[in-house]
């Protein structure tokens, strides 16, 4: 054994200040790792919205043309709605990840490391933010390719909102799991509130269909705010006005859901 | 006990939660090089005490300063002279046993090499190296503990703070785990390590702080404890009341203490002079090792021999 005299403990010296390279890589390869190992990630992140997709598209292909849409493929709203949809559920999964880390104790292990708060946080999030972004990226490709999914506005204003829907999602499930503490609980509410942020925000119905106190709701949801930005690129409605309308919406609620979660996760003993 | 210059100094350290107090008012210096057998009953505080020092539970008063270091005001850099194995054994399930050495590794700052190497020495102290690439959940209890433990030691911190770690061990991991936590100490770093089992505390050679209801009831080295706290005795139950025996004294349940410098002879002794009318339950050799003074210092006052004088005060004038 080396003595722990002659062995520095690691970099318990340095200069303070900026953040530590090597924790925040490890922590953060460590846990993508574990995301790309876990089997349910591809199945339900994107298989399912992919094949709801096939399902839905003639359905709402027949929407948007009462809608006035009358050369619509219907990709128009199967891809974002379901994009987001499964985006959603994401992060409900993200919560119980977060929740499995107290359970195995290992939470207070990191608490207990020499890595900064800051760092953790960067090296649990991270990942799954990477995750959801590359989930909206593989869909809207595949949306693209396999269901003639238009894009008539900007590439630009889509990606910006795929980016801050990301974040914000990743903020949705930490809030979540910091909020909820029993894992039953959060499995219900979690998969309850999915469906209902995707109902609310369009992504299952389309917003011009749906009943009236529903649509007056919407704006609460940050489905609708990506729905609207992804949907004015699709279209070109609005162009990058609309994109960027979305994009500062959805970084303001993921600041108040980051906030929410901070608030909570420093109340725990 | 002041020490010059303390791996860890606790002064004051109280923390309650709700209405229960579990750790009150404690005083404590670890030597560099020292290891400490921490003991204490169930619910004594001993984890309360590890995870206060961890920057876990946040202390209600006292200060707690390791390597110098006030843990208020830079709770990082203490935790970076730290090495910590909760109670709980706490290590991912899906990873493999690498996996999960690197990455407490990584966060305890080690590069590349280091930690290349880190891992290289801790796991065959373990007996980890030909489990190294198996799933943390594939593991036995007693193998996911020695993941476990061995996370905490990479980095060779100065301060160790080992809660219960031959917790499900088998006999061999045990003696492993003991003569590392040997080795670590000659090596400069301040074990504080807690557990139930006495005669451990006896073959690492540890000092020992007894802890009871949140309080340091004695503090010192085994010979120490054992010569102020234990006796040697021999200790008698009957059915029916108790013959007079010379030197006996009788605890509150009716048992007698007799003191004996060789409790095996004066065992023969009292046997052979036993009146036949007397129904002996159970006999006891009590020997003056720690684990007699740990009961002797922890044993429930009313029921101790010493508190004669409590149970007199109870007698109304
Ligand atoms: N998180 C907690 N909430 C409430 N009470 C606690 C908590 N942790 C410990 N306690 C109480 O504090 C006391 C000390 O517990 P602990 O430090 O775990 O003791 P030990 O490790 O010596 O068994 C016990 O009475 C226990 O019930
Ligand atoms: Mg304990």
């Amino acid at each position: 054994m080396t003595p722990a005299s002659r062995i520095p403990a690691a970099d318990r010296d340095r200069p303070r200040g900026g953040p530590s390279v090597t924790r925040v890589a490890g922590l953060t390869r460590h846990n993508l790792k574990l995301w790309l190992g876990d089997v349910q990630v591809p199945i339900l992140l994107l298989g399912m919205p992919l094949a709801m997709m096939a399902f839905l598209r003639p359905v709402y292909r027949d929407t948007l043309a009462g809608s006035g849409f009358a050369d619509a493929s219907g990709a128009e709203q199967a891809v974002p709605g379901m994009a987001v949809m499964f985006a959603l559920l994401g992060a409900g999964i993200l919560a119980a990840d977060l929740h499995r880390e107290k359970m195995w104790g290992t939470w207070e292990r990191l608490r207990a490391s020499g890595a900064r708060t800051s760092e953790i946080i960067t090296g649990k999030l991270l990942p799954p933010l990477l995750l959801l972004a590359g989930q909206l990226a593989v869909l809207f490709t595949a949306g693209t390719i396999l269901f003639d999914l238009p894009l008539h506005g900007s590439l630009a204003g889509l990606v910006l909102v795929a980016a801050a829907f990301a974040i914000a999602m990743t903020a949705l499930g930490t809030a979540l799991s910091a909020t909820i503490r029993s894992i039953t609980a959060l499995g219900a509410v979690g998969n309850a509130a999915s469906v209902a942020l995707a109902g609310l925000g369009g992504a299952i119905v389309p917003l011009s269909v749906m009943p009236e106190w529903a649509a007056a709701l919407a704006p609460a949801t940050p489905s609708y705010w990506a729905m609207r930005g992804f949907q004015a690129a699709i279209f070109d409605s609005g162009g990058l006005t609309t994109a960027a309308t979305s994009t500062l919406a959805l970084l303001a609620m993921a600041t108040i859901l980051g906030a929410i979660a901070s608030w909570r996760f420093r109340r725990s003993p | 006990m002041m020490l010059a210059d303390p791996v860890l100094r606790i002064r004051g350290l109280r923390k309650a939660y709700g209405g229960v107090v579990a750790v009150d008012g404690l005083d404590l210096d670890l030597a560099r090089g020292e290891v400490l057998g921490l003991l204490g009953h169930n619910g004594a505080g001993k984890t309360t005490l590890i995870s206060s020092v961890a920057g876990l539970r946040r202390p209600d008063a006292g200060t707690i300063t390791i390597d110098g270091v006030d843990l208020r005001r830079d709770p990082v850099a203490v935790r970076r002279r730290l090495g910590l194995a909760p109670q709980e054994t706490a290590i991912y399930p899906d990873a493999t046993v690498h996996d999960n050495l690197r990455v407490f590794g990584a966060l305890a700052g080690l590069r590349r090499r280091a930690l290349r190497r880190a891992i290289e020495q801790t796991a065959p102290a373990f007996g980890l190296d030909a489990l190294m690439h198996r799933r943390a959940s594939a593991l036995s209890g007693g193998q996911r503990r020695r993941v476990h433990t061995a996370a905490a030691v990479l980095h060779r911190p100065p301060l160790l703070l080992l809660d219960e770690p031959t917790v499900g061990a088998d006999v061999a991991t045990r003696d492993a785990l003991l003569e590392l936590v040997g080795d670590l100490a000659r090596d400069g770093a301040g074990v504080c390590y807690s557990t139930h089992y006495l005669p451990e505390v006896e073959q690492l050679g540890a000092t020992v702080a007894v802890l009871h209801r949140g309080r340091l009831l004695a503090r010192g080295t085994t010979n120490e404890l054992v010569a102020t706290h234990a006796s040697s005795a021999v200790e008698l139950a009957f059915d029916g009341d108790p013959p007079a025996l010379p030197g006996a004294t009788a605890h509150a349940d009716g048992r007698l203490r007799v003191p004996a410098d060789d409790p095996a002879a004066t065992a023969a002794q009292l046997l052979s002079r036993l009146p036949a009318d007397a129904h002996l339950t159970s006999l006891a050799l009590v020997r003056d090792d720690l684990e007699g003074a740990y009961r002797a210092l922890t044993a429930d006052p009313t029921r101790h021999p010493a508190s004669e004088v409590d149970r007199h005060a109870e007698v109304p004038a």
